[in-house]
């Protein structure tokens, strides 16, 4: 089935057109994309706590991967190409919303995620425990196996700072498996 | 103890990404995409408009113009909008060119006295010591490391590599580890002479989020090797680097720029911090002047003219007189966060990565 493509448009709303000279390539992005996009998806979904969000950065990250796709050789892990656009989306999309919440409304808090999950209340309350940077570098380093200066690449911190969320994030998993026993 | 994949698939297991969002997504562009370009055509006409009443109301001036020196490339004056990357800026903000060559991830710039620009790009997805000379010409890669710092006569590089301290020559040959203390050594700097070199050490303390240690302390090594001695007892202390004659150390604590002497003694605040941190002090050649970062989280993409907003960059650059702790900001640029370094090219000149983008 032929989706209603990411790469149709751009994130900031200018219309990209697709090259029709390049339809090996399309070929080829369109295995990729139904490869990785769940995938993607699910890790994105796991750090934002928001279905909308995760989607939206679903579909910029496939958007920046096209953009390159003709120098496709030149990078030489598509994948963490197409995890670091999604997660360094997310940095950018929520350092905006963080300061249009301050500017707005300057003691609010950040709405729950995971609403639209079904999962144990345990399983919630350990999320929501956890800030989406520390669960951000869980999947960058525990989940993908990036090691942490790598991570500390995509998130734009210094490689010790990736390390301390991670090790933030573990002890929350350990904390709660703690009050489960 | 929970697993952090059993948590993660409990998480994901029944959400699934809904399709028609990405349809109804690209609808919602396309109408925001349409009235943007609208908007553009209406404020383009306008333009020409006024362009032309005031072409046809006044005479052509014939008198001499001032010569100022114009930006290399384009024509048009550069803003960060268009100088997306490296670029070399006056310290009024005003672009002068921009540098090519380099790779578009490229980050932590240090560039030497013979214009060598070393940096990290990723090779292979792991972060990888490259160089190029400033007019964009003879990119090399060299090899695996962080934090590159160039020595002043571009002959040696000082690298961060596993949380130590390694030296190499600048095509990347004779790689030999000059400190590999307990704790993360970081942010290596040359002394003038390229006898020393100066970095931090974290300490037993571990890193908070903004990745500063409360034990963090700046030492000093041989570049030769040998046994490192701490420069000041000051703790939380990072990102040191020499004054041009060497006496001097200019060094990040508590937020803020301090200056020390190489003996440890003098340590004098010199620029305080707003709201968030000041960051990579880096002395002008004539020893008057410390650039700087500062970061406040209250910086957004918007406040900076012409950014992009998707480099979203949250630094700016700054500029303190030394004996009078005048502060003043270099443009509105803003800078890529949290790994770059302000370089000087000369005393009214700076080498800056203005963007963010990978």
């Amino acid at each position: 089935m032929l989706l209603a493509h990411p790469w149709t448009v751009r994130a900031e709303g200018e219309v990209v057109r697709f090259p029709t000279e390049r339809v090996e390539g399309r070929a080829q992005f369109d295995t990729f994309f139904e490869e990785q996009r769940e995938r993607l998806f699910k890790a994105l979904y796991f750090v934002t706590g928001n279905k909308e969000d995760a989607e939206e950065l679903t579909q910029e990250a496939f958007l920046r991967l096209w953009e390159r796709w003709d120098e496709i050789d030149r990078i030489e892990d598509p994948t963490g190409y197409l995890f670091r656009c999604g997660l360094n989306g997310f940095r950018m999309r929520r350092r905006r919303a963080m300061t249009a919440l301050r500017k707005l409304i300057p003691a609010a808090e950040a709405p729950d995620g995971f609403v639209e999950a079904e999962m144990r209340a345990d399983v919630r309350q350990l999320l929501l425990g956890l800030t989406p940077r520390q669960r951000a570098a869980l999947v960058l380093i525990d989940l993908l196996g990036y090691p942490s200066e790598q991570a500390a690449r995509i998130l734009r911190v210094r490689p010790s700072t990736v390390r301390a969320l991670a090790t933030q994030g573990r002890r929350a998993l350990r904390a709660e498996g703690a009050r489960d026993a | 103890m929970m697993e952090l994949r059993e948590v993660f698939e409990m998480v994901t297991n029944k959400t699934e990404p809904d399709l028609d969002s990405w349809k109804q997504q690209e609808d919602r562009q396309r109408r925001s995409s349409r009235n943007r370009r609208m908007a553009v055509l209406a404020l383009v006409a306008a333009f020409a408009i006024v362009v032309g009443v005031f072409a046809l109301t006044t005479r052509p001036d014939t008198g001499p113009t001032p010569q100022t020196e114009p930006p290399s490339s384009p024509a048009q004056p550069l803003t960060a909008a268009t100088a997306n990357g490296p670029i070399v800026a006056r310290l009024d903000g005003t672009i002068v060119r921009l540098v090519q060559g380099l790779p578009d991830d490229a980050f932590a710039l240090s560039l030497a006295n013979d214009g060598t620009i070393a940096f990290v790009t990723a090779v292979d997805s792991e972060n990888t010591i490259a160089t190029i000379g400033i007019d964009g010409q003879g990119m090399r890669t060299l090899v695996p490391g962080e934090e590159p710092a160039l020595s002043q006569d571009g002959t040696r590089i000082a690298f961060v590599r596993n949380d130590d301290i390694y030296v190499m020559d600048v095509d990347g040959s004779n790689v030999r580890p000059l400190v590999a203390a307990p704790h993360r050594d970081e942010f290596p700097q040359w002394s003038p002479d390229g006898e020393t070199v100066v970095y931090d050490n974290l300490g037993a303390s571990p890193a908070t989020e903004s990745g500063f240690s409360d034990t963090s302390v700046i030492m000093s090594v041989p570049a030769s090797g040998g046994t490192p001695t701490q420069v000041s007892s000051k703790q939380q202390s990072s990102e040191p680097s020499y004054s041009p004659d060497g006496s001097r150390i200019a060094f990040r604590s508590h937020g803020d720029v301090w200056v020390v002497n190489t003996d440890g003694t003098g340590a004098v605040d010199i620029a305080t911090y707003t709201s968030g941190s000041t960051d990579r002090p880096r002395w002008s050649p004539d020893g008057t002047r410390i650039a700087y970062t500062d970061y406040s989280p209250a910086y957004r993409p918007d406040v900076v003219q012409g950014a992009d907003s998707s480099s979203a960059p949250i630094e700016f650059v700054k500029v303190v007189d030394v004996a009078t702790k005048q502060v003043t900001r270099v443009g509105r640029l803003g800078l890529a966060g949290f790994s770059n370094a302000p370089q000087w090219i000369s005393n009214d000149r700076l080498l800056l990565l203005v963007s963010a983008e990978d």
